[in-house]
């Protein structure tokens, strides 16, 4: 090595000493940002032993041969220069960026690949759509940016949970989320709120709120079988890959963001009568309701007068009670830097979202460090650590009387909140006396999540291209739950105060342990291969108490009540053991083949189905290498993707349903007994996916980019509880049966319209199509499962109804189709059939950024359309006068005279006509067009920037929810979950206003 | 610096090897035992022995669904003039397969049946010395089996190939699985009623030779066993069974009055036993506490005024109890307290709805009351319809009258019946009102259903033996799930 310096030495030393030379000096800076980019090497061409890099502020300075034509200058990520001399002794540069997007590296299963070179379909969702977004959890966020993936919130509390699907339902009984990986560690996901507590008052905790969006680098969407087996059983429904920022070579850099906002009551259908309406409509329905029971009709309006005069003359706006203005606030401190040895990536962030519903909050405090350092040419290590807190204050949700969203639709507006002394009104029977006022003030529901997400990492290289890495990653939660129902509430009456506490620990580790080699042989034959090995393991524990008799409303801990009722402690674990591999090879950058296998090993299936094998094969051909193509001046990418391979799913079943199991509690005569509590199913499975996907990519014009894909995914061997013979002692078994088809078509396509050097237009959309279809069920028999029906050849989301026929303009009352196509004008008559289907035919979205200097404006639209959503709280807020509650403005336009044609039966108070029972009448078209968000932003000019000390300010006002065009008639479409719609928290129209200084 | 790159090697190795194995990926459930575990000695067979005793009490079965099907199904019970619509079904003969008050039954049933196999097989393979623990599983799962083949088959004796093909008057027809193993993978077709008969009696027997004497009102022990096997032979004997059977319902049920340590409560103690956790001839009693009792659910609760009150008992039946019969008071027309002086029932009375108070409510709570499974005074009434079978109608009135003259002292015989038979078939459905008897009882004797009281004028009046009615439809969960199974006539 050092005969070899020396040598090298010398060759340099003769060079220098044959040849006349020159120096030569400049600055390299950033076309993007005009800042300056430290690194850039910089070498004489044809002469590359002669070269420099940039130093830390950009500046170069060289001493070159005179006979030297030209220099240059490389840096990744940027476009590569050659600059002629020309004599010149200075030379500035302005750096472009690379938009080569097949050099585009994607963040893929257990590494990161060119996109070029990635064989799989999968969708990248970079910081900027995530960041300046008011939202607690970066997965509302996703909705109509990646292709094939339906969000659907079902609540807009600030901290709530939200429901993904990609590519449609694979399942019908086990799970259908997808796989959540942060930094390569698999994490929990989804509503972690303790499900021993009641639906009436059990919120929806996010675990997904719990890491800060601004932390997030990028989200790869992972979708079909070659970017996903390698996930092996927990793949089928999709792998979410989330990568957080690491850390920059280079001064460190501080940014400071503020943003800080307001929301209001968005998209929302619903309007309650006021207290004028619902006289009239008590009065209309009283008067109906005699005049039809055989009253003359002076006689029934004189009562019915006698009874709206008895409602009292209050004029309450309880949907303005309920709700209110809303505020966002968000603060952060970012710090990257690192020198070439040590990078790192730190955060501080603090949100702040105070729901639109009375009594709803949301804060959380985030710590996150990223390291990783470079001790030798060999070695390496680095950890990622975040740590949050989340405090949230619910609402009593869930659609009960003690749900504000409810009560503000029940309770009637002739209804007081206070009574005369001051005190709050309890009577209020349209809402089983709950005052929503007053349930706010009495009854607390918190929760608490403390996190911890950290993955740490050594690699090694064995030999040159051999690299060994092994990764210990844990993640960390702990919820408290508090529900406090006050002794002087109508809940807490019944119990004189009753306190209960939900503590839930989810602990679960992983190790991955991988080797990488990768070796290019001949120049062409690139291959790349990677073997590894995981273990994870999860556990799970809960503890549930709770006290009654309270001396105090005043006091809330479980130390103050004189009654303990229950202590409970549950725990469950389960655990995985995996092998995997992949192999890459591309020849000559044209023909991409790759390969992967897992092998995974699960605690919860049967004995004789612990382990399994899953694969994919892909390949791609990259058209426009080409050699009859690549002349095509205005072909600049044309590549052809395909893959199939095979992923399972694990999730949604408990950790013992395969085990022959005996449980407690069949106690006699005080004393314990235990019986059988499930039969064993040593055969119990993985549901299988089997995925098929073909892809084409092209980009032409150097303008217009498409990704266009189709793909068949079957899942079979369907975790199902299937019914067996009661003379077992049991009523049904899982077992692995049937199999469902999602097809569709998916396409991305992105266009610079305007790439001028100040104005620029950037419009990216994207559009999917699924069709979903049950091939297979247990001996082809339907299963009812209201409001839908499981059958062979329909969709999965068949909606399963008497079919509505309207109101008979006759005589106001309803009428229904029987299953001969009849009209019947009696409920029992109707015939159930199938009246729609909860999956959207297509749903997408479409953003168009303008940017002129600083400016940058980019609007959002996303859509879904072709779904139908069952309104089941329409059954009460347009009734027929058989609900108590208040109603919304629609029943004013009730039938009242016979040839009179409307959507609304006649008003009758106790109506017995059945209008309201389930029926098609409340399965509508769920189609939307969303203005999801606009965001506005300036990036102050260098020159005023710099005078401040600062390196960059970005002053930004945002929408979000700003406007929806919908035919629906209940809430907010996109609150919908699988297709149900019941009171639920709306989503808010939010205005925020941020500024970032970097520094 | 290559002692460390060797030193992370050897550790990085390890992590492989200690951390992929079969073991790793082998969980134990926390909150339950798997099956292998579950009885491993003695106090585990005890506890899963328990576990069917639990099953019983579900208000499908013994704790509510028996004792209504069988006294509203008849002639003891109607609907209250105002009910919450349950056992309508049941009271307008409207049976239908997936409706069926059966799938309770036929569900608790063969659920207990599989406890008691699991306990049986557990001390069996690990040879425990549990004598009196098998005795009592095999005791229940003969009830269980036994009242499975009264429910969903023809009785014993019947011959119409019709209603019940291979039926020849000794059980040749379809009775139910006989269940005596457990197997979570079974699809069984159904016995005949004979095999049913002959191993519900076999194991009976089998445990009157494992259980002790000793009283255990909540449990089987020897005499309840017993005492089952007299009521077994008794059924099997009826509509024009064996003399034999009818002489072994009489020795059995003898033997249990002359041997075992029970005697008949007196008149003066009649109505409080009743409210009382045990008495002097509590046999076997469902045993409920304020802990585990079925809240409205209950039996009381569906019978009492201050429940759901839905069924009350039939005038036909309170008709045929003279004025002065101690039992009388177990009717009552307005009450809703027991604090409250009530008003009882009596010949001059006539309220629209009489509320049966044969299950009180201890400490004031409805519904918490012990379930009379098998009582002493069965064993007087099965004696003396077995003696009048036999043509002993000298013992018959004998043992007729230690009921009789318990319930209204210095009563004639005659005051209950014009002839023997009236008398003793009389005596047996007042005597055993609302224990869930009565249904069983019409059917053995192979006698019609006719009421003449009725809630209104919709509902049936007479059902005529032979009826598919007598048996109820195998439920249509079964039939779904189960190939094997064959279905009752007309249904």
């Amino acid at each position: 090595m050092k005969k070899l310096t020396i040598f090298l030495a010398f060759l340099l030393f003769v060079g220098f000493t044959v040849q006349a030379q020159m120096q030569i000096s400049g600055t390299v800076t950033s076309a993007e940002d005009g800042l300056s980019i430290p690194g850039v090497s910089v070498v004489v061409k044809d002469n590359i032993t002669i070269g420099t890099t940039t130093d830390i502020d950009g500046k170069y300075s060289l001493t070159i041969p005179s006979s030297a034509q030209s220099l240059v200058f490389t840096f990744v990520g940027m476009k590569a220069a050659e600059i002629a001399i020309n004599g010149r002794s200075v030379i500035d540069l302005m750096m472009e960026a690379e938009v080569l997007e097949m050099d585009e590296v994607v963040v893929v299963a257990y590494g990161t690949a060119k996109k070029a070179s990635f064989t799989g379909s999968a969708s990248v969702v970079k910081t900027e759509k995530l960041e300046a977004k008011p939202v607690a959890s970066f997965d509302q966020a996703l909705q109509g940016n990646v292709a094939g993936l339906q969000i659907s919130s079902g609540s807009g509390q600030p901290g709530s949970a939200t429901s993904v699907r990609i590519r449609g339902t694979g399942s019908i009984s086990a799970g259908n989320e997808p796989l959540y990986v942060i930094d390569g560690v698999p994490v929990i996901s989804g509503d972690i709120a303790d499900n021993t507590r009641p639906n009436d008052n059990r919120p929806s905790v996010s675990a997904m709120a719990s890491l800060n969006p601004d932390d997030i680098a990028s989200i790869s969407v992972l979708k079909d079988a070659a970017a996903t087996s390698i996930y092996g059983s927990r793949a089928s429904n999709g792998v979410v890959l989330i990568t957080t920022k690491q850390g920059k070579e280079g001064e460190t850099q501080f940014m400071l963001k503020t943003q800080y906002g307001i929301s209001t009551l968005g998209t929302y259908n619903y309007e309650a009568l006021n207290a004028d309406e619902y006289r009239e409509m008590k009065y209309r329905g009283t008067s109906n309701a005699l005049v039809l029971a055989g009253v003359e009709e002076e006689a029934a309006n004189a009562a019915a007068y006698a009874e709206m005069m008895s409602l009292g003359d209050a004029n309450v706006d309880w949907i303005d009670e309920a709700f209110r203005t809303g505020t966002t606030q968000k603060i952060a401190l970012e710090a990257t830097g690192g020198t070439e040895k040590t990078k790192f990536f730190s955060s501080l962030s603090y949100f702040d979202q105070e729901g639109i519903v009375l009594g709803s909050f949301m804060k959380r405090y985030a710590g996150r460090l990223n390291l990783d350092h470079k001790a030798s040419d060999r070695i390496s290590f680095g950890a990622n650590v975040t740590g949050s807190f989340i405090d949230q204050d619910n609402v009593s949700g869930g659609g009960y009387y003690n749900d504000p969203v409810t009560g503000a639709y029940f309770i009637a507006p002739t209804t007081p909140i206070y009574n005369e002394d001051g005190s709050f009104n309890s009577i209020i029977p349209e809402n089983l006396n709950n005052n929503l006022v007053a349930n706010n003030e009495w009854n607390t529901n918190l929760s608490n999540t403390s996190r911890v997400i950290a993955n740490g990492y050594g690699q090694f290289s064995i030999i040159e291209n051999l690299n060994w890495r092994t990764a210990l990653g844990v993640d960390y939660l702990e919820l408290e739950e508090d529900d406090y129902l006050s002794p002087l509430s109508n809940d807490g009456a019944t119990y004189n105060g009753l306190g209960q506490k939900y503590y839930t620990r989810n602990s679960n580790w992983i190790i991955t342990n991988t080797l990488n080699y990768s070796k290019v042989i001949a120049d062409v034959h690139d291959f790349n291969i990677l073997l590894g090995q995981e273990a994870q393991d999860f556990f799970l524990s809960t503890a549930d108490l709770s006290a009654k008799e309270y001396p105090s409303e005043k006091l809330q801990t479980l130390q103050n009540a004189a009654e303990p009722l229950t202590a409970s402690t549950f725990e469950t674990a389960n655990s995985l053991a995996s092998y995997f591999g992949r192999l890459e090879y591309n020849y000559s950058g044209k023909y991409y083949l790759s390969g992967s296998y897992r092998r995974d090993g699960s605690s919860k299936f049967g004995a004789n189905n612990k382990w399994a094998n899953f694969w994919s094969v892909g390949g791609s051909w990259r058209i426009s290498e080409e050699s009859f193509i690549s002349n095509i001046e205005m072909i600049n990418n044309l590549t052809l993707r395909a893959s199939y391979g095979t992923s399972g799913n694990q999730s949604g079943i408990s950790n013992f349903a395969a085990l022959g199991l005996y449980g407690f509690g069949s106690d006699y005569n005080t004393k314990p007994g235990s019986a059988p509590a499930q039969i064993a199913n040593p055969d119990l499975q993985w549901e299988k996916a089997k995925n098929l996907n073909i892809g084409l990519d092209f980009r032409i014009y150097d303008m217009f980019s498409a990704t266009i894909g189709w793909y068949n995914n079957i899942t079979s061997d369907l975790l199902q509880l299937v019914p067996i013979s009661r003379t077992t002692g049991f009523e049904s078994q899982w077992r692995n049966i049937g199999e469902m088809q999602n097809t569709g078509w998916e396409f991305e396509l992105t266009a610079d319209i305007i790439k001028g050097k100040d104005l620029k237009w950037f419009i990216e959309g994207n559009i999917a199509y699924n069709k979903n279809e049950i091939l297979s069920l247990s001996e082809g028999e339907d299963i009812v499962s209201y409001p839908f029906i499981r059958r062979e050849g329909e969709s999965f989301g068949s909606f399963w109804a008497p079919k509505w026929a309207g109101v008979n303009p006759a005589n106001g009352m309803p009428l229904w189709y029987d299953e001969d196509g009849n009209i019947v004008d009696t409920y029992a008559e109707a015939d159930y059939q199938i009246v729609g289907k909860s999956d959207p035919d297509f749903m997408g979205g479409l953003t168009s950024t303008w940017s002129y200097k600083g400016i940058n404006l980019s609007v959002f639209f996303n859509f879904v359309q072709g779904n139908d959503i069952y309104n089941n709280s329409g059954r009460y807020l347009t009734g027929d006068g058989a609900a108590v509650g208040n109603q919304d403005r629609r029943v004013l336009t009730a039938w009242e005279t016979p040839g009179e044609y409307t959507e609304y039966p006649q008003f009758v108070t106790g109506n017995a006509s059945n209008s309201n029972r389930f029926s098609s009448r409340f399965i509508e078209d769920g189609s939307y067009v969303r203005l999801k968000s606009v965001i506005l932003s300036y990036d102050l000019p260098k020159a005023i920037v710099s005078k401040a000390k600062l390196s960059s300010v970005r002053i930004f006002a945002q929408g979000e929810n700003l406007y929806t065009w919908t035919d629906y008639s209940g809430f907010d479409p996109e609150l919908a979950v699988d297709g149900q719609a019941w009171f639920s928290y709306p989503q808010a129209r939010t205005i925020t206003f941020g500024i970032n200084f970097g520094f | 610096m290559k002692r460390i790159y060797n030193l992370i090697l050897i550790s990085l190795g390890l992590f492989i090897i200690t951390s992929c194995s079969d073991d790793f990926i082998t969980k134990e459930p926390m909150q339950n035992l798997s099956d292998e575990t579950a009885i491993e000695n003695v106090n585990d067979a005890q506890v899963a022995l328990t576990g069917v005793y639990d099953r019983l009490q579900t208000s499908g079965y013994w704790g509510r669904g028996m004792q209504i099907y069988a006294d509203l199904f008849a002639d003891n019970g109607r609907m209250n003039t105002a009910n919450s619509g349950r056992y309508l079904n049941t009271y307008n003969w409207n049976i239908v397969t997936n409706t069926s008050p059966g799938l309770g039954m036929w569900d608790n049933a063969y659920d207990g049946i599989n406890r008691a196999n699991k306990v049986l097989e557990a001390i069996e393979s690990k040879g425990f010395d549990a004598d009196d623990l098998k005795g009592q599983a095999l005791a229940l799962r003969a009830m269980l089996h036994f009242d499975m083949v009264r429910l969903f088959a023809q009785t014993y004796t019947i011959n119409d190939a019709t209603l019940a093909p291979g039926s020849d008057g000794n059980g040749g027809h379809l009775g139910v699985p006989l269940m005596l193993a457990s197997d979570p993978y079974a699809e069984p077709s159904r016995n005949t009623v004979n095999e049913v008969y002959t191993q519900v009696i076999a194991d009976l027997e089998e445990a009157m030779t494992l259980m002790d004497g000793d009283v255990d009102y909540f449990y089987f022990n020897k005499w309840g066993a017993e005492a089952l096997l007299a009521r077994v032979y008794l059924t099997r004997a009826s509509g024009g069974g064996t003399d034999a059977d009818y002489t072994a319902a009489r020795d059995h049920a003898l033997n249990v009055i002359n041997s075992g340590p029970y005697s008949l409560v007196s008149n003066a103690d009649y109505i409080a036993s009743w409210i009382a956790d045990f008495n002097t001839e509590s046999i076997f009693y469902l045993k409920y506490t304020s802990v585990d009792y079925l809240y409205t659910d209950a039996l009381g609760g569906a019978l009492k005024k201050s429940g759901y009150g839905d069924v009350v008992a039939n005038e036909d039946l309170l008709g045929l109890i003279p004025d002065g019969d101690v039992r009388q008071h177990l009717f009552y027309a307005n009450h809703d307290d027991n604090e409250v002086q009530m008003d009882f029932y009596d010949e001059d009375k006539s309220a629209e709805n009489y509320y049966v108070n044969k299950y009180p409510g201890r400490e004031g709570t409805d519904g918490v009351d012990n379930l009379p499974l098998i009582r002493l005074s069965e064993m007087y009434l099965i004696a003396a319809e077995a003696e009048l079978e036999l043509g002993n109608t000298g013992p018959a009135e004998d043992y007729i009258m230690e009921i009789i003259d318990r319930a209204k002292p210095g009563a004639l015989i005659t005051e209950y019946g014009a002839t023997l038979r009236e008398q003793i078939y009389n005596t047996i459905r007042i005597e055993l009102c609302f224990e869930g008897h009565r249904t069983f009882d019409i059917k053995r004797r192979q006698d019609d259903i006719i009421r003449i009281s009725v809630t209104n004028e919709s509902v049936p009046r007479e059902l005529l033996f032979p009826s598919y009615l007598f048996a109820l439809p195998i439920p249509q969960e079964e039939m779904d799930a189960n190939a094997n199974m064959v279905q009752n006539y007309n249904y």
